[in-house]
């Protein structure tokens, strides 16, 4: 193999996991899987199954960027550094970079929840098939952002050349931070992980704790019996749509403003797909979805550190997290279809 | 003078494609009775509870509750006003517990008014529970919950709601014998405070005469007769429910039965509730006779037709076609022992809407050689030729033979499920409802078809809801009540329709000896 030994391969293999980077790492790609998969959870408990959230990861990625760089330029207010001094233009920057990135955050949001608000629109009032749907939402998105790119920016390929790369502020926990592996690990990543973090338990609480949740499941489960108790089954669904665009768009912000810093075509590159495919295989449970979503993260990373070895072509290694996302979607096929022939014998 | 708590008065509901479901039917229920609705299956009994939950609206008539004229536009609304529906398919979320099932749509929540009070959700049900004396464990979630602690849930569901009415529509068709008896006990239990009725809906007379006070029938979409339970015996009730106007007379000659085609032997079929659908049943089918199946729905019709066509098994016993036995057997090779069947639904297994006329009526036989050309492709000259013979002999009216199915009406529709089950050359005929709410014209064709097959030596099993097809076109009848064989009447054309009401309502039950009759040689 390329000269290469399989107890190298393997070693080098262990090398990679061993260090404590490679699962700082695997903590970063999962964020935006994650956020995708936690809006699908709402989704898929109400009944809808939502293909539109790639779409949603690809256009909110460039709707923060654009809100970043708008919000950023409107702070500075064509300020210049040899105008009012050093020191206060690096306040006014300083300023302009947070009043960005939350604004990224929140443009996003909207537009991610009006998305999901139109997809539903489509599915529930319209009564259009949901996967149609999701992938004519997802064409739209692949064609609509570069169409604003180049309108905005003047480049339809990547937002690049527009503005300064984004500025997510990154958290040092205070303790771990200075805890040997574990400030690898835990500390230094960006703010938004630690939010998708909570979002997973929030999108929990949400779901089994509150009124809300307990609709939006008997919704997805039993439409009719919902209904029968005088329950709004289309303001329900309509509710969780709105709230898979809330969680979803972060994990687009993610990708532009963390993970590449800039808007490129097609930036999640199918992680939309692979956290709705990580809510289908948790059964639209947030934890073990989140688990699903973890393993996906790490085939991430792998794939990414043993480019190093230059063995695998580079495209079969990013190919890691999907084939795993396939194998997955198999074996819960199987394991349902074993669920089905065991029910029927029961009989 | 009792209390009448409920008017519905000269209630009439038209569905969108004419059918008239009811006409001026008038329903008086007093406060604190149990009321019987009865009625034949089409009699109209669940579109009159459908109008009065809010389901459907009624197109004339009033509603009277309590005194005061309402109008009730959905089921919310008619809850507010007391009126609780117990379905006939549960209403209940299987992932939830009984009491999230209990308090949906209603949710307690805590101080903070973000989460739910899980206790007191529980406190909630218990308390329910405890007061009309029907015990369910609040934790349990409702898929492991037994179908009588699921009926239970629904009572409840209904009556935390704060139903004075409850509808409990068949509420015994998924029960046994000794959970009927307890069900009973607790629904009597339930109007003993005189504050609550109930509307019971039954074709089960036995179990009208065991609970109610009173009744009311309704027959073909109008009231018919109201009188006290204790008035009236089984047999006058069964009277006044299988009436009939006689709209089409079928001639014919006498059935010269020849050798058996159809053997069913000590058939038992459970359904997925472990409950008994059919018990030992033996009958024969001979070619040259048309032997039909009457009885109330639910009494083992569908799963004999199921199990008879391959499209489900069955737990004991044989089904022989032409002496081989069909166990194991896909469907088309069911189909290829000489069978063939027209399935009571129409639009999911008798046709595929979206595909042509000339799909379906190919559906059985495209892969057969003689439809294939020589390099094994699909011969259209040929199948476009004997498609085209089919629709004009069958009068299917469409406008080309490439037309979607589902563009046609009912009775076309019909059609092409008949033209194609008719031509395949079958030694034997399953036609279970084959004229099931399609019009007079399209009805009286199929019905003279399949005796025009019978004359040709074909053997037909025709089961119907409508006694006027089974008591017309029948040579003999077998009656199925109680998941048996009732009766065997080789002469249809003696058979009084009150005596067949009797049997098919269990008033009225034949010796196993003369029953046998019915298997040959």
């Amino acid at each position: 193999m390329g000269g290469y030994s399989a107890s190298f391969i393997f070693g080098f293999i262990w090398s990679v996991i061993k260090s404590s980077d490679f699962w700082a790492m695997t903590i970063r790609m999962t964020t935006p899987l994650l956020f995708a998969a936690l809006g699908s959870c709402i989704a898929a408990k109400s009944g809808i199954f939502n293909m539109s959230i790639d779409g949603l990861i690809n256009s909110t990625a460039f709707i923060s960027v654009i809100c970043d760089g708008f919000v950023r330029k409107w702070v500075i207010g064509g300020r210049k550094k040899a105008d009012v001094g050093e020191e206060v233009y690096n306040a006014i920057r300083n300023r302009a970079n947070t009043a960005g990135w939350i604004a990224g955050i929140v443009g996003a949001m909207v537009f991610g929840i009006l998305l999901e608000l139109l997809f539903a629109y489509f599915v529930i009032d319209l009564k259009a098939n949901a996967s149609l749907t999701g992938i004519g939402a997802n064409l739209l998105i692949t064609g609509l952002a570069p169409f604003l790119s180049l309108v905005i920016t003047g480049n339809r390929a990547n937002t690049n050349t527009w503005y300064d790369l984004g500025y997510v502020p990154v958290v040092n926990i205070p303790v771990i931070k200075d805890i040997p592996i574990l400030s690898t690990l835990l500390s230094g990543h960006y703010i938004l992980t630690y939010i998708c973090v909570a979002c997973v338990f929030i999108v929990n609480a949400l779901l089994f704790k509150t009124a809300m949740g307990l609709r939006i499941r008997a919704v997805g489960e039993n439409p009719n019996a919902a209904e029968s108790v005088g329950i709004d089954v289309r303001k329900v669904q309509y509710q969780a749509s709105l709230l898979c665009g809330l969680f979803g768009s972060m994990g687009g912000t993610f990708m532009s403003l963390c993970y590449v810093g800039f808007w490129v075509r097609n930036i999640s590159a199918g992680r939309g797909f692979i956290g709705l495919a990580a809510s289908t295989l948790g059964q639209a449970n947030p934890i073990a979805t989140t688990i699903y979503a973890y393993v996906f993260g790490w085939f991430d990373a792998l794939g990414i550190n043993m480019r190093a070895l230059s063995l695998f072509p580079s495209q079969f290694l990013s190919m890691l997290p999907y084939f795993a996302t396939l194998v997955g979607l198999i074996l819960y096929s199987i394991s349902l279809q074993n669920k089905i022939k065991k029910a029927k014998a029961m009989q | 003078m009792a209390q009448e708590v409920l008017l519905m008065d000269k209630i009439t509901k038209v569905y969108a494609n004419g059918f008239v479901a009811n006409q001026d039917v008038t329903l008086s229920v007093n406060k604190g009775e149990i009321h019987a609705l009865v009625g034949e299956n089409g009699a109209g009994k669940t579109t009159l509870m459908k109008v009065l939950f809010g389901i459907e609206q009624p197109e004339g008539g009033r509603i009277v509750i309590d005194g005061k004229e309402v109008q009730i536009h959905n089921p919310l609304e008619a809850i507010q006003y007391g009126v609780g529906m117990v379905h006939q398919h549960f209403m209940q979320v299987p992932s939830l517990t009984v009491a999230e099932n209990m308090v949906l749509g209603m949710e307690p929540k805590s101080k903070s008014k973000i989460f739910l009070d899980k206790a007191e959700m529980i406190r909630m049900t218990e308390e329910v529970s405890k007061k009309y004396n029907l015990i369910v464990d609040p934790t349990l979630k409702i898929e492991d919950c037994s179908v009588v602690a699921k009926q239970k849930v629904e009572i409840l569901k209904a009556l935390i709601r704060g139903a004075k009415i409850l509808i409990l529509d068949e509420p015994t068709a998924v029960l046994t014998p000794q959970e009927t008896d307890e069900l009973f006990v607790e629904l009597k239990n339930l109007v003993a405070d005189g504050e609550h009725t109930i509307v019971f809906i039954s074709h089960k007379l036995h179990e009208v005469k065991a609970l109610c006070d009173r009744l009311t029938v309704l027959r073909l979409g109008k009231s018919v007769g109201k009188a006290n339970v204790a008035d009236v015996t089984e047999a006058d009730i069964s009277r006044m429910m299988v009436g009939r106007d006689v709209i089409l007379e079928i001639d014919k000659e006498p059935a010269q039965p020849k050798e058996t085609v159809l053997k069913v032997e000590h058939l038992t079929i459970h359904n997925d509730f472990g409950k008994t659908m059919l018990n030992d049943v033996n009958f024969s089918v001979r070619k040259g006779e048309i032997l039909g199946v009457a009885g109330v729905e639910g009494n083992g019709q569908m799963e004999l037709a199921e199990a008879i066509s391959g499209l489900r098994t069955f737990n004991h016993g044989d089904i022989k076609i032409n002496n081989t036995s069909i166990k194991g057997k896909t469907v088309r090779q069911i189909r290829e022992l000489g069978f063939s069947h027209i399935n009571e639904d129409r639009m999911t297994y008798g046709v595929a809407d979206k595909a042509s006329v000339k799909n379906n009526i190919m559906a059985d036989r495209y892969y057969k050689k003689e439809y294939l050309t020589r390099h094994g492709l699909l011969d259209h000259k040929k199948i476009d030729a004997e498609v085209d013979e089919l629709i004009k002999k069958f009068l299917v009216k469409t406008e080309t033979r490439d037309e979607q199915v589902k563009m046609l009406s009912g009775g076309n529709i019909q059609k092409v499920v008949v033209a194609r089950e008719f031509s395949s050359d079958p030694d034997i005929i399953l036609a279970d409802q084959p004229t099931r709410g399609i019009d007079v014209g399209a009805t009286e064709f199929i019905r003279n078809q399949l005796v025009a097959l019978r004359d040709e030596g074909k053997a037909v099993l025709l089961i119907s809801a409508d006694l006027n097809e089974v008591l017309e076109v029948s040579d003999s009848i077998i009656v199925l009540n109680n998941n048996e064989i009732a009766a065997y009447i080789e002469d249809a054309s003696k058979l009084e329709e009150y005596e067949l009401g009797e049997y098919m309502l269990g008033v009225k039950q034949m010796t196993a000896e003369e029953v046998a009759k019915v298997v040959h040689d």
